[in-house]
């Protein structure tokens, strides 16, 4: 049976497929593309652990880098100042850079790199602050339920907070080397929760953009 | 640290987290809504402002034309009788008088009818004792007298507007007969109004030397004509091609008056 938050992914996932109707802006083609890798990489990830039993830490280490990736050009994008976007793109390059360091020098192949989406995630939470600045300051009357732009916005912001806070409370712990502890239930549920709200939020953007097409 | 304490802590900080992330969005939600509610205000109060700001300029224009009409009327209008009296005096006190003095008397009585007539439509008070139409019938008229130009209406039904609405349209399509007279130098000038249940229709076609409607120094005439319909909430559209003519399309919604 489906996970709820397996189940949000797919809602995503079909949602996504409506943007390739006629009339929705074309580049937001390229989420239908990210919410594919997101089902596809999820179902490799639960069948690496259920039937080849191997850790698939690193699988999620790759695709967690891709996907912040991917946040971080699409708020980009989503900006109009060229001083934020540059800010974005300086936040780009240093995640990069401790990602590659902490693949080479510390987490390595070993386990899952959390302290580069640590500071990866902190700087995806200040990017989408950016936006939110952006949104309350535009001159124009904008409704909500016209600006798919804020619920995609606010699907990384929740999910990049709640994450941030979760790795970094789960490094500590770990660090503490605390016996007999089994946190793993409660970290997936945490875990669940930022997925499921990111996943859901993207659908209503899709939605939305599927609604507001030109005909 | 116990283990659930551990657990304890990672819960209570997830809902403290949440909770805050859920209150930051409500949040910018809220100053946004607030933002939306702010410009539509002020859209609101620049749309108020402009459309008394262009009330009280029509009204001003409207006691000008008035003042200027009196004028002619009691002033321009009263030396004009009293010169062709004392023709007429001049006339009678000769055996045989001259024919430019004949001529010059009969000239001066087509003077005086048209002031008269110009002094009435310029005159806001006179043009509300009548509807629409009987007003542009006679400003056809006085312009057919000029023989300068033929002038005709076609009407399809009774237009019957509210006072005010009226001398602002009559308005309106004086300034595009005057604008045809003076810039086209046309042969013939045709208005033809339609009433549709809500909408009404005015066409003013001249066969002149047409305009140019980007040109330089076509701005005051036809900013005045765009904001007299604007004000009666209806659009104005100029077809206009260099030396075949001009029409001018002016379509307001229409309530029939019910005086």
């Amino acid at each position: 049976m489906l996970k709820l938050y397996s189940m949000a992914e797919w809602l995503a996932f079909l949602c996504s497929s409506l943007l390739f109707a006629k009339g929705v802006k074309k580049e937001y083609r390229i989420f239908f593309f990210y919410t594919l890798v997101v089902v596809l990489v999820e179902y490799f990830g639960n069948w690496m652990a259920s039937n080849l039993k191997t850790p698939n830490h690193l699988l999620f280490t790759f695709a967690c880098f891709f996907f912040s990736c991917f946040y971080f050009f699409s708020i980009r994008h989503f900006l109009v100042s060229q001083k934020r976007r540059k800010v974005i793109m300086l936040f780009f390059l240093v995640f990069v850079l401790i990602y590659i360091v902490n693949l080479t020098y510390f987490q390595r192949f070993i386990e899952f790199n959390s302290y580069s989406f640590i500071v990866g995630y902190t700087f995806l939470a200040i990017s989408c602050t950016f936006f939110y600045m952006e949104f309350i300051n535009r001159e124009a009357i904008t409704p909500l339920w016209g600006e798919p732009n804020f619920f995609i916005v606010t699907g990384y912001f929740i999910y990049s907070v709640l994450t941030a806070i979760l790795y970094t409370i789960h490094r500590y712990f770990a660090y503490l080397k605390i016996p007999d502890l089994n946190y793993r239930s409660i970290f997936q549920q945490i875990n669940n929760i930022a997925n499921v709200s990111l996943y859901i939020l993207l659908s209503i953007a899709f939605i939305i953009l599927w609604k507001k097409r030109k005909s | 640290m116990e283990k659930e304490e551990v657990i304890s802590i990672f819960l209570q900080v997830t809902i403290i987290a949440f909770i805050l992330i859920i209150a930051f969005i409500v949040l910018i939600i809220f100053i946004r809504f607030k933002r939306n509610t702010d410009i539509r205000q002020k859209e609101t109060m620049q749309s108020d402002f402009a459309t008394q700001l262009l009330q009280s300029q029509i009204e001003v224009q409207e006691q000008t034309f008035q003042q200027i009409g009196k004028e002619l009327h009691d002033n321009v209008g009263q030396l004009l009788s009293t010169s062709r009296m004392l023709i007429g005096l001049a006339e009678r006190s000769l055996d045989n008088p001259p024919d430019t003095l004949l001529i010059a008397n009969v000239t001066l009585g087509q003077a005086i009818t048209e002031l008269r007539s110009l002094s009435k439509s310029l005159d806001k008070e006179w043009l509300e004792q009548f509807n629409f139409n009987e007003n542009l019938q006679t400003e056809i008229e006085r312009i057919n007298a000029s023989e300068k130009v033929k002038a005709s209406y076609h009407q399809e039904q009774e237009i019957l507007l509210k006072p005010d609405e009226q001398t602002i349209l009559f308005r309106i399509v004086q300034e595009a007969i005057q604008n045809a007279i003076k810039h086209a130098n046309p042969t013939h000038i045709g208005i033809t109004t339609e009433k549709e249940e809500n909408k009404l229709h005015i066409r003013i076609t001249d066969d002149g030397t047409g305009f140019e409607i980007n040109a330089k120094g076509n701005g005051l005439g036809l900013n005045n004509m765009k904001h007299r319909t604007t004000l009666l909430g209806g659009t104005i559209v100029w077809e206009a091609v260099p030396e075949k003519g001009t029409t001018v399309v002016i379509n307001l919604p229409f309530k029939e008056d019910s005086r």
